[in-house]
């Protein structure tokens, strides 16, 4: 593996790569620190200028933009209490109060400390479980690739902060919305409306821009906020020892708890943020100083959603899914320069994997660089009003849609599927399935079809191969699991009718 | 006598009209987005099952163009009518829940914007059409002094397109402006 690690480093400190690196964990503390745009808008506003870069160069940039924003997000919690991203959310509770006490510098320190410690431990076990994994899922057919992409969308959907049946009605739309253009299997052209442009299908990134970049716009022109950042002074950024003291175990252990949890489709730093927070709580010898500045409460999740963010990677690299929006991006950077991650990605594209993985070690001394000593700098990027901002964003998304294939279409369908992103948010539909299982529709339809002419059209297929019927189970049990506390109902209902 | 008589009725229809529309308003504001967005996806599920048999959804040996389509849209429409149904239930509402002021306003406005934007981007050119674009944008969240605003327009677009179709070689519709 050493020597690996050594090729990945020649990739990733070419000038080319380092300097896109510094780029995308640059952007990503600023989208970071701005609440009102995430790291999956910034992305998408980027997917157009990555056309002009190599792929290893497209996949360091968005990476970096990726974990880079996990750092940056951890900011505005701490000096505004609002999350700069929402898996800071619970960095506010403690981190604010931290910044009343006029400890806004421990706190800050902490949580970029945290998070490199983290974002490092991240790495070495990503470098560890991705490469046995992809081995393993090269004796994978199109049953199990179908069951797994399944169970990872039912997952996904399972664990939307919003309701679970919502998500699954959006990930079908996904589906449908992949299906557009020609069938891959007998160069059928569906749903084009006699346009002839829509053969290719729906592109993905008018898609990504409507629905992560333009939405989120409509979002935050509806509301009055005006963001007011704390007045502190910031100083003593490095923790003392007796803050090291506390935090050095609950940042191991919240790394290592947000890793897992970010291999978990739909995991991703949100639910990582929240459990490290929880998990700390209850192994304190003193919860009670939990939500009153405590720095554990800080150093535990923003650790947690560093480390997640790492996880992340494993199932895009190994298995060639994305388990979260935000990858879901990084997914399509690389589709839209040919390159298919998946179990082969290893094999085929060496450079991608090995250059990724050292640029994230380089990043994250970068993000640790751009934390701590350039902090004043994001609180001066706090202060931009929004009026300044989403004028901004709009133009980039209009100019980056139009760009790709000079193309009208892309325009139009970009403002649709803004409209679309704002309408599902108001409605309380998630937005995230929609295009993971826009990204992993077409996959899924082959993967469907091709097992069931291997079968002959039987179904069995899918339960008499030990992983798809794994997969299928825990899907399955899932969706029991939601259904089930409706069918108790039910059942009680009857039951004290008939008692009566 | 008739003129007065006229007026009655019309009032009467008026009354009449009102109270109906406030009914109308009233079952509305009962039911929640579920049951319309329920329907909505129920016919859009309609729509695409149908296509999906012109498509030929084959049978699970040969599966084809439409198998796939069938299959979600079904699982779709299944879903959207279970909504459809909840929502008809009665719900206990929160009662003195404050609603949060939206401002529908600038959302309608800023689509019209960019809908004009993207009709008219062709015609006039990236430099032009940025501009004006920006030009209002700017003063959607707050109204203030028009001059730097304008400035900051202008400079802006000519930025963005140094950017653009310059650094990054992005072709961008000259219009207007064919020596840019």
């Amino acid at each position: 593996m050493g020597a690996e690690i050594l090729y990945g480093f020649k990739i990733a400190t070419t000038p080319e790569n380092l300097l896109l690196c510094f780029l995308g964990v640059f952007l990503g503390t600023l989208v970071g620190v701005l609440p009102g745009i995430g790291p999956a808008g910034a992305m998408a506003l980027l997917l157009p200028v990555s056309l002009k870069i190599t792929p290893v160069g497209t996949f360091i940039m968005l990476a970096g933009i990726y974990y880079g924003s996990m750092y940056g997000g951890s900011t505005t919690s701490i000096l505004v209490s609002i999350p700069g991203e929402p898996a800071s959310v619970m960095t506010c509770i403690d981190g604010y109060q931290m910044a009343l006490q006029g400890r806004a510098g421990p706190a800050l320190g902490i949580s970029a400390i945290g998070s490199f410690i983290a974002g490092t431990i991240s790495v070495v076990a990503l470098m560890i479980v991705a490469l046995p994994l992809a081995k393993g899922a090269l004796k994978f057919g199109p049953p199990e690739f179908f069951c797994l992409v399944l169970m990872g969308l039912t997952l996904v959907t399972y664990l939307s902060r919003k309701s679970a049946e919502k998500a699954f009605m959006s990930a079908l739309i996904g589906m449908l919305l992949s299906w557009v253009g020609l069938d891959l299997i007998n160069g059928q052209s569906r749903f084009t409306f006699g346009i002839m442009e829509l053969n290719d299908g729906v592109g993905v990134i008018p898609l990504v821009m409507g629905l992560f970049g333009i939405s989120e716009v409509f979002m935050e022109l509806e509301k009055d906020e005006r963001i007011e950042v704390i007045k502190t002074k910031i100083k003593n950024l490095l923790p003392s020892r007796e803050d090291w003291r506390r935090c050095t175990w609950p940042i191991l252990r919240s790394s290592v708890l947000g890793f897992l949890l970010g291999i978990l489709p739909g995991g991703g730093g949100i639910i990582a943020n929240f459990m490290a927070y929880i998990m700390e709580k209850r192994l304190s010898k003193h919860p009670e100083l939990f939500g009153k500045g405590e720095i554990v409460g800080v150093a535990a999740p923003e650790s947690a959603n560093n480390a997640a963010a790492g996880g992340a990677f494993i199932p895009l690299l190994s298995l060639g899914i994305p388990m979260n929006a935000t990858v879901a991006l990084l997914f399509a950077a690389l589709l839209i320069h040919g390159v298919r991650p998946g179990p082969l990605l290893i094999q085929e594209h060496a450079d991608i994997f090995w250059g990724i993985i050292a640029s994230m070690y380089i990043g994250n001394i970068l993000l640790l660089v751009l934390n701590l000593p350039l902090i004043g700098l994001w609180v001066k990027v706090l202060k931009i009003p929004y009026r300044i901002i989403f004028p901004m964003i709009l133009l980039f998304c209009v100019v980056g849609a139009y760009a790709i294939n000079l193309s009208m279409l892309d325009l139009k369908l970009m403002l649709g599927f803004g409209v679309l992103g704002y309408l599902m948010r108001k409605f309380d539909f998630d937005t995230a399935p929609l295009v993971l299982a826009f990204l992993l529709g077409p996959m899924m339809e082959v993967a469907m079809r091709q097992s069931l002419i291997i079968s002959q059209g039987s179904f069995t297929i899918f339960v008499t191969r030990p992983i798809s019927a794994a997969c299928l189970g825990i899907a399955a049990l899932l969706l029991l699991s939601n259904v089930l506390p409706f069918l108790k109902r039910k059942w009680r209902k009857l039951g004290g009718v008939e008692m009566r | 006598m008739l003129l007065s008589e006229v007026q009655r009725f019309f009032h009467s229809g008026i009354k009449k009209r009102n109270m109906a529309l406030r009914n109308v308003k009233g079952w509305i504001a009962e039911k929640d987005a579920n049951l319309w967005t329920g329907l909505f996806l129920m016919i859009l599920s309609g729509a695409v099952i149908s296509e999906a048999f012109e498509l030929e959804v084959g049978t699970p040996s040969n599966p084809g163009s439409g198998f796939m389509i069938f299959g979600a849209s079904g699982v779709l429409g299944l879903l959207a009518l279970r909504q459809f149904i909840k929502s008809l239930q009665p719900v206990n509402r929160a009662s003195g829940e404050a609603a949060e002021r939206i401002h529908w306003g600038r959302i309608v406005a800023v689509i019209a914007v960019n809908i004009l934007y993207i009709l008219l981007l062709q015609t006039l050119g990236y430099l032009i059409c940025t501009f004006l674009f920006l030009c209002f944008l700017f003063q959607v969240l707050e109204r203030g002094r028009w001059i730097p605003r304008v400035i900051g327009s202008a400079l802006t677009s000519f930025l963005t397109y140094l950017l653009f179709a310059r650094m990054l070689q992005l072709n961008l519709p000259k219009g207007l402006i064919p020596f840019f």
